[in-house]
C-alpha cells in the first residue's frame, strides 16, 4: 500500500482526509511544518498532502524546503487551502505544486482523483 | 401551504419540499406571478461548493404577509437546517459508525476554542491572530455545512485593515451565527446516532 504524508494543523481536516483514504493508503499524519520535514526526511512518502496555512512555518516553505532537498525533491505534492480565491491554483502550481485542492473538501472524488494522478 | 421555495442554479435539486415548504426549479416567469411578500437574497449562501457556481436565491411567498422578518428567519433557519443535514449526511457517508460523532466533537470544540481566543483577543494589537483564529473556524465550519460561520470567518480572516469597531462587530455577528448552529449539529448529530 502507498503512503501518503497529510500535514494538516486542523485535528477535524486529518480526520475528515483519513476517513478519505485510509481504506486505499497508509497515512503518515503531521500538525506541522517542521513535524513533518522531520517524518518526511526519516519516512519517505509517495506523495504528500500539504495545508498552505499552516501555523509558523506555512506550506509553501515547506514544499520550498523539500525541494531544495535531494532526498525529497521528487516527491508529488498537492496543495490543500481553504484560501480559494481567483488566481490561488496558478500561483501553487507556479511555486511547485503538483496539483491543489480547495478546502472544504466536498467531493472526495476530486481528491482520491487528484491522488490517482499522481501515484496511481 | 405556507410558503414557496425557488432556487436558482444548481441547488434547485438539493431542496426537499417539507411540510411547510413547497420547493420549485426558478424560472424567469416564476416570481412575477407570485407577487412574492418576502425576498431572501444572504451571501451566506453564495455557494462555495465545487459542484455549485451560483448563488442560492430564495424567494418565498407567505398566505400571512404582515411579518416578511417572521418569514426570513424562518427561511433562514431552514436553510442553516438543511446545510448542517446534508453536510453531516455527506459525512456518514464517507466515515465509519462513529466518524460522524468524532467530526462534529472534534470541530465544535475547535470553533469554540478558537472562537473564545478571539473574543479574548486585543483588536488592534492581536488582529494577525484574530485572522488566523477565523482562518481556522472557516475550515472547522465548512465541514460541518455551517455556511453562515464559514462566511462569517471568511470575513473577518481579510480583515487586516479594518477598523476596531468593524471587527468587533463582525466578532459578534459570529458569536451569534455559532450559537444558532451549535445547537442544531448536536441534535442532527444525536438523529443520526440512533
Amino acid at each position: 500500500m502507498k503512503r501518503i504524508a497529510v500535514v494538516e494543523d486542523n485535528e477535524d481536516n486529518r480526520l475528515l482526509v483519513e476517513a478519505i483514504l485510509s481504506d486505499s493508503y497508509e497515512l503518515d499524519q503531521y500538525a506541522s511544518g517542521p513535524e513533518a520535514l522531520a517524518g518526511i526526511r526519516a519516512t519517505p512518502p509517495d506523495l504528500v498532502l500539504l495545508d498552505i496555512s499552516l501555523p509558523g512555518m506555512d506550506g509553501r516553505e515547506v514544499l520550498r524546503q523539500l525541494r531544495a532537498d535531494p532526498a525529497t525533491a521528487h516527491l508529488p505534492v498537492i496543495a490543500l487551502t481553504a484560501h480559494a480565491m481567483t488566481g490561488d491554483r496558478e500561483a501553487l502550481l507556479g511555486v511547485g505544486f503538483d496539483d491543489y485542492i480547495s478546502k472544504p473538501i466536498l467531493d472526495e472524488a476530486l481528491l482520491l482523483d487528484a491522488i490517482a494522478k499522481l501515484i496511481g | 401551504m405556507t410558503a414557496l421555495f425557488y432556487t436558482l442554479g444548481p441547488c434547485a435539486s438539493c431542496l426537499p419540499a417539507s411540510p411547510d415548504w413547497e420547493t420549485a426549479p426558478y424560472s424567469p416567469d416564476g416570481p412575477r406571478h407570485l407577487r412574492p411578500t418576502a425576498l431572501v437574497v444572504d451571501a451566506a449562501y453564495e455557494s462555495q461548493a465545487a459542484d455549485s457556481t451560483l448563488p442560492r436565491i430564495v424567494i418565498a411567498q407567505t398566505s400571512d404577509p404582515a411579518d416578511p422578518h417572521a418569514l426570513a428567519a424562518r427561511v433562514r433557519d431552514w436553510l442553516i437546517r438543511h446545510d448542517v443535514e446534508q453536510a453531516l449526511s455527506r459525512l456518514r457517508r464517507i466515515g465509519k459508525a462513529d466518524f460522524v460523532g468524532r467530526m462534529v466533537h472534534l470541530a465544535s470544540a475547535g470553533i469554540d476554542e478558537h472562537l473564545a481566543a478571539m473574543l479574548a483577543a486585543d483588536p488592534v494589537a492581536a488582529r494577525l491572530s484574530i485572522c488566523q483564529h477565523a482562518h481556522a473556524i472557516k475550515s472547522s465550519a465548512g465541514n460541518l455545512g455551517a455556511r453562515i460561520v464559514q462566511r462569517l470567518a471568511s470575513e473577518i480572516e481579510q480583515s487586516r485593515d479594518w477598523p476596531s469597531a468593524s471587527v468587533e462587530a463582525k466578532l459578534a455577528q459570529l458569536q451569534q451565527a455559532w450559537a444558532m448552529v451549535k445547537p442544531l449539529l448536536a441534535a442532527a448529530n444525536m438523529e443520526s446516532a440512533t
